[in-house]
């Protein structure tokens, strides 16, 4: 058996290496592979997989990341199960096939070593690139550690190739935070993926084959026919909300491991302010609600999991009655001033029940810097003064301060 | 589909060219081809060369046996159909029998016009449609007698020719002053008749038979001004007449002596269709329907008969006269109008000390038709030029010049524009 | 009941003054057989300057054959031969008189009708003709080769256009294990039908502009991990091929996917309403090139995109076109063969609207572009550049620029310019087929 072979193990391992395990533990059929800081690890060791015969895919490496998304295209039309991963200017330079493989609804899953946003450039961690295809169709999912990037990964196969969401899904990590940050990861046995992955083999899924030709992707399509794509994918996103909650908990029944399926909600029950946060970040942030806790701060955390779709009802239920909500955004929107997840929060808050939370955001960690403790204290005390009926700014960039 | 069933009366030419395009077209229907003579289908134009001996009647049939059973086709011989009961789509054989048909080609040819000659009728003279005739002229054929053709055109100078091959002397009566005059010039047949004539063969033209005399085994003609001829056999060969028995009482229009056809060959009753001989149709030139009983015509007329009977919306461009004669090693064509009005200009060759004559007709820039005597061409290029209106006004005079090499090359030019056109 | 059958092809006008050899030869060949007579002749009209060479078409459906009285013409049902039985032959001369092509010749004095019968598949004329201008077109080689048509008849290109007529050729010989994959473009119309309503009968797909090589990858790799063997085949334009494609088409190439690539190349971006594309050639109008003012259509040459091709020693590089079907045929049947990677065939195809001519000239256009060396017919094949079909004498390029409105603008300079592209390019490939 090979070295690397860690199938079933308990190892140290950074978020690139873990989700390289993740990808071969789901067997794909395809592999296409452009470099790109920082997720480039990830691709490298699935090359080192297929080498020592860990599996056996068609490994591509396109000259560029738009036709690695064009090759799971084809692969995925016909029937497979693909993969790659990719970053920033490769997110964005694959914006064409990117676009197409959401709306053809082919269950690619995709991960994102997230990284800013050109320009100025920059090989740093960021969330920008994963955020800013906030609508292009596709699911995102973002995890908080290397253990999670792994278990994120096949539980977006179960979810893509679900024959009632069959959607490409991103599994989104911050880069070098998590990609290149090693920490203490079990790597679940081929047998117990096998077995989780099982109820896929049945799923219904139209297959481009020579037996039954078929055109996909067609010139002008009616506009009925249009919008009724339109609809179709998206009540596709609506399913897969509570479908992912139901992967989750059938995955915590069988590896032991549950992050609450769309959002993982922390110390939230008693909680009177939330801290939203999404992403690695996270860690840190829980340390601080702990020790605000002791404190006795009743203060709880909403880890955002599933961006896309919109947590909507999740949130709804765990914000309701809540006195303030401080978000912290690794992002940022131009048009608002403010984060991405700022404005999903401000979103939800319509549907509260009266009196609504005093909603705060936090805009931190761009350009590859720490979101320490002390900034989370920071969000928290903040957050509680607001609650308490002082004065606050709606939107800071505490990284400025 | 329904199968559909076409029954198509007569085995000549017109009958066999549709069959072919119904089966080109339709691989399904049923196909029945009635003939009233018990050979296989032959020509009628093959006859004269019976005749003279060079082929044997078997050497000239259409098609053998194998052809109908490798088309599905039945072929029904020996069989005379007599009524065409239009209404209920049903057509009556000798004997009473009926049949029903979806579609019905009549395609029964023409048959020869005896013309009302008093005396004619007492004795035994002959005219040429049938094998049966040609084998009744060979019994007689003897060399050193004589024979009498009444008629100057295609088939009477064509017998003639045969008849002074076998040695026979042969005198033609022709009642127009010149031979061959539907279809060539004055000048033209002067030259033929020079030919014939040098050949042995009298030709007696403007000359009317008045009365026949039969006398022990002679047969003497009386001619009009005067005089009379004498002979061992006699020959009627003054025309042909569409064979239209077959629809009378029936109510399928009758004009110009044949079966009226529209541009798709269909006659005034529904699905039934005339072509060949007994059809009168279309005239390329004039747009108005007459009879041009010609072989081209009847292949041409029953492909477009076929192709509707099938329902392959296919239309008649209209006939036009043309006709080859060889006479003792000599040819002549004509090809288009024979005669030129008025309002046409006409170009006339000869070659000193030959016999050879063209006259070129053209109407503005295009080719109306061709006469040409002892002139090596491809004359169905000509037919091509005329047909097709093919501009030929900078070429009039290579035309004359170089009959064949100037219509070859309009013919390749003008092929080349029918896929490909320049202009805007 | 189609059936098509091999037919004799004699170039138009080539023939040396005075030449005759075609005939003389099939008289000795005639002769040889105990029979008279020549299938083939010249003519000549010095005056005209008129040196050609006529003979029979072996018609599919012969008139000939429906006029003669004796039943002595016939059509052979496995070669196609239209021949005449001499010894039924009465010698009327009605064949002569009803065969629109002068492919009968009829002798009075003989009292026979004489035509050419291909020397029963392999004439002799072919290979006697001075200036190679007699072949036999394999019109039956072409046809044998033809799958079902996979594509409804009619489509909502121009009227004329030659892509569908390209596409469907290729299809037919391409068959059924076929995934066809296109790009927004003319041809899409047909690739992919409208809306809901398609004319195809395989496997289709319309791609991003950027992204039929890789989607194509994807497809075959797929399926060669199932071990099955599928056609991949790419039909697309020039704009997708050569200018926002080209990076994964070479890519693929690089990468040497077992993928089939054509791009149709009518010069330009005709889908959006004729702007130029890197494959515009110099000169040439388009309305982001346009001949007014200061401006006289596109300042540089084209992208000499299938020399580029072959420069990634791809397999099998080709360019093509539907006026030379035989050629065609040998190249497509070349790609389809290879196994272990790509090919690539870059077709000329005639713009009607963009290009400037009339409905039925696309023949012409494309004919004129071989001829006048514009668009070589060329191969290269694992190392060696070979030219296909060897034009004679190269006409002046104006031979080609001017049946195109796209060049009417054009003045000696700028012809003299362009002609100049021509030779560079086509001495290169020449060059190129001594050196491989
Ligand atoms: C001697 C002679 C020489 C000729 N030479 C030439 C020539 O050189 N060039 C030229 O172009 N044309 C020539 N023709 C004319 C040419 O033969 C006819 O134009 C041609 O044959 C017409 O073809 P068709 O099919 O219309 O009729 P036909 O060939 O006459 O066929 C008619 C068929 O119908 C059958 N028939 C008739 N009535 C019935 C019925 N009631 N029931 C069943 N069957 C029936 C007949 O038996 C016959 O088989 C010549 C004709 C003759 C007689
Ligand atoms: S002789 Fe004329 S009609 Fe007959 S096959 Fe040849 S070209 Fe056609
Ligand atoms: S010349 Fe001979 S081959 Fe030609 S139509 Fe007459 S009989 Fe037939």
């Amino acid at each position: 058996m090979s070295s690397i072979d860690l199938r079933g193990q308990i190892r140290v391992l950074d978020g690139n290496r873990a989700g390289a395990y993740g990808v071969l533990l789901c067997k794909p059929d395809v592999i296409a592979s452009y470099p790109i800081t920082p997720q480039t690890p990830l691709l490298e060791t699935l090359y080192k997989f297929e080498a020592e015969g860990l599996f056996d895919p068609e490994m591509v490496e396109p000259e560029g990341e738009n036709s690695a998304m064009g090759t799971l295209i084809g692969a995925c039309a016909a029937g497979g199960r693909t993969f790659t991963a990719t970053s920033s200017q490769g997110l964005s330079f694959m914006n064409d096939a990117y676009l197409l493989a959401a709306g053809n609804r082919f269950p690619i899953v995709m991960a994102i070593g997230m990284r800013e946003q050109v320009s100025p450039h920059g090989v740093i961690s960021g969330q920008q690139d994963a955020v800013l295809v906030k609508d292009h169709g596709w699911i995102q999912i973002y995890t908080e550690s290397c253990q999670e990037i792994l278990d994120s990964i096949i539980m977006a196969y179960r979810l893509a190739e679900d024959e009632d969401v069959l959607l490409p899904v991103n599994v989104c990590y911050e880069g070098f935070y998590l990609s290149h940050h090693s920490q203490r990861v079990e790597i679940p046995r081929q047998e117990e993926v096998d077995a989780f992955l099982a109820p896929l083999k049945g799923m219904n899924r139209l297959k481009w084959t020579l037996e039954e030709p078929m055109v996909f992707s067609s010139y002008t399509v009616p506009p009925e026919l249009y919008t009724e794509y339109r609809y179709k994918m998206c009540m596709a996103h609506q399913r897969a909300k509570a479908k992912f909650d139901e992967i989750d908990r059938e995955f915590a029944a069988k590896f032991g491991r549950s992050y609450g399926g769309q959002i993982e909600e922390y110390r939230t029950e008693d909680a009177e302010i939330i801290i939203v946060t999404m992403g690695c970040s996270t860690g840190t942030a829980k340390v601080v609600v702990d020790r605000k806790r002791d404190e006795g701060v009743k203060v709880g955390l909403v880890k955002i999991r599933m961006f896309r779709p919109s947590p909507k009802e999740r949130l709804i239920k765990v914000l309701n009655g809540k006195k303030a909500i401080g978000v912290i955004d690794r992002n940022v929107c131009y048009a608002w001033n403010c984060g991405h997840n700022y404005i999903e929060i401000k979103t939800v808050l319509s549907d509260l029940d009266r009196p609504l939370p005093v909603l705060l955001d936090f805009i931190a960690g761009l350009g590859g810097a720490d979101i320490t403790d002390k900034h989370v204290e920071k969000v928290v005390e903040r957050t509680i003064d607001a609650a308490k009926g002082k004065t606050y700014e709606p939107v800071t960039w505490l990284s400025l301060e | 589909m329904k199968r559909k069933k076409h029954i198509l009366i007569g085995a000549g030419t017109a009958a066999l060219c549709a069959l072919k395009q119904i089966r080109r077209l339709n691989r399904e229907d049923e196909i029945k081809l009635v003939s009233m003579e018990d050979s296989l289908p032959y020509s009628p134009t093959a006859l004269p060369y019976i005749i003279s001996g060079k082929v044997g009647v078997s050497d000239t049939f259409l098609v053998s046996e194998g052809f109908f059973k490798k088309l599905k086709v039945e072929f029904l011989k020996n069989r005379k159909v007599e009524r065409i009961y239009g209404e209920n789509k049903e057509i009556v054989y000798d004997k009473g029998i009926r049949e029903g048909y979806d579609s019905l080609l009549i395609a029964t040819g023409s048959e020869p016009v005896v013309p009302d000659i008093p005396g004619l009728y007492e004795g035994e003279f002959l005219t040429i449609r049938g094998i049966k005739d040609a084998q009744a002229l060979i019994e007689k054929v003897k060399e050193g007698n004589s024979a009498i053709i009444l008629g100057a055109g295609l088939i009477g100078m064509h017998i003639a020719q045969c008849l002074s091959e076998k040695n026979m002397k042969v005198k033609v009566v022709e009642s127009l002053p010149s031979i061959l005059p539907a279809y060539f010039d004055k000048e033209a047949s002067e030259i033929i008749r020079g030919i014939m004539e040098g050949k042995g063969i009298e030709c007696l033209t403007g000359k009317k038979a008045t009365r026949i005399e039969w006398k022990g085994g002679k047969v003497e003609v009386n001619l009009s001004e005067g005089g009379s001829v004498e002979g061992d056999l006699l020959v009627v060969a003054v025309g042909v007449k569409p064979r239209t028995e077959i629809v009378d009482g029936s109510g399928i229009k009758i004009e110009n002596g044949g079966i009226a056809v529209d541009d798709r060959m269909r006659t005034s009753m529904d699905d039934v269709y005339a072509a060949g001989d007994v059809a009168s149709a279309k005239a390329f030139f004039t747009g108005e329907n007459g009879l041009n009983p010609i072989l081209p015509n009847a292949a041409e007329q029953g492909r477009v008969a076929g192709s509707n009977m099938v329902g392959v919306d296919t239309v008649y461009e209209g006939w036009i006269p043309m006709n080859t004669f060889s006479y003792f090693g000599h040819t002549a064509i004509s090809v288009g109008m024979p005669f030129s009005s008025e309002k046409d200009e006409v170009h006339v060759r000869k070659i000193n000390g030959t016999d050879t004559y063209r006259k070129l007709i053209f109407r503005e820039d295009r080719l109306m038709g061709v006469t040409f005597i002892d002139t090596e061409v491809n004359a169905g290029v000509f037919n091509y030029l005329i047909r097709k209106k093919v501009p030929v006004g900078e070429y009039k005079m290579s035309l004359l010049e170089f009959p064949r090499e100037t219509s070859l090359y309009l013919m390749q030019q003008a092929e080349k524009k029918e896929t490909i056109s320049l202009e805007e | 009941m189609e059936t098509f059958f091999d037919t004799l092809k004699i170039e138009e006008n080539i023939c040396p003054p005075g030449c005759g050899v075609c005939r003389e030869k099939c008289t000795q060949v005639q002769r040889s057989k105990g029979k008279n007579g020549s299938g083939i002749h010249e003519f000549h009209i010095p005056d005209l300057g008129v040196h050609m060479a006529n003979t029979c078409n072996q018609c599919s459906e012969p008139v000939c054959l429906d006029a003669c009285p004796s039943g002595s013409i016939s059509k052979d049902e496995k070669d196609g031969i239209v021949r005449i039985d001499e010894k039924r032959c009465l010698g009327c001369g009605l064949c002569n008189l009803v065969c629109p092509y002068g492919g009968i010749d009829y002798r009075a004095d003989e009292k026979k009708a004489f035509k050419c019968d291909l020397c029963d598949g392999s004439p002799e004329c072919v290979n006697v003709c001075p200036v190679k201008g007699i072949s036999l077109m394999k019109a039956r080689s072409i046809v044998g080769y033809f799958h079902e048509d996979p594509l409804l008849k009619g489509s909502s290109l121009c009227v004329g256009c030659p892509a569908e007529t390209t596409l469907r050729f290729v299809l037919r010989v391409m068959g059924k294990d076929t995934f066809l994959f296109g790009a927004p473009g003319c041809a899409t119309n047909v690739i992919n039908g409208q809306g809901i309503k398609c004319m195809i009968n395989i496997p289709s797909h319309m791609s991003n502009m950027t992204t039929v090589p890789s989607t194509m990858t994807g497809v075959k790799r797929y399926y060669r991990r199932l071990g099955k063997d599928v056609k991949c085949v790419a039909f697309v334009g020039d704009g997708c091929a050569t200018d926002v494609g080209f990076q994964p088409l070479s890519g693929a190439a690089e990468r040497n996917e077992n993928i089939i690539f054509m791009c149709y190349d009518n010069e330009g971006y005709m889908n959006t309403g004729i702007q130029r594309s890197s494959t515009t050639p110099y000169g040439g109008w388009t309305t982001t090139t346009p001949a007014m003012g200061r401006r006289k259509g596109k300042k540089m040459a084209s992208k000499n995109v299938p020399l580029i091709m072959a420069a990634h020693e791809i397999p099998y590089v080709a360019t093509a076109v539907i006026g030379y079907p035989e050629d065609f045929l040998n190249k497509l049947l070349k790609a389809m063969a290879v196994k272990d990677g790509m090919s690539y065939i870059h077709i000329l195809s005639p713009c009607i609207l963009g290009w400037g001519y009339s409905i039925p000239a696309s023949l012409e256009v494309i004919k004129a572009a071989v001829e006048t060396n514009y668009f070589p017919l060329w191969e290269y094949e694992r190392g060696k550049y070979r030219i296909t079909y060897e034009v004679k004498n190269p006409k002046p390029i104006t031979e080609y620029t001017k049946l195109l409105k796209k060049f009417a603008h054009l003045e000696k300079e700028e012809i003299d310019e362009l002609q100049e592209i021509v030779n560079r390019r086509f001495n290169r490939i020449k060059r190129l087929t001594e050196a491989f």
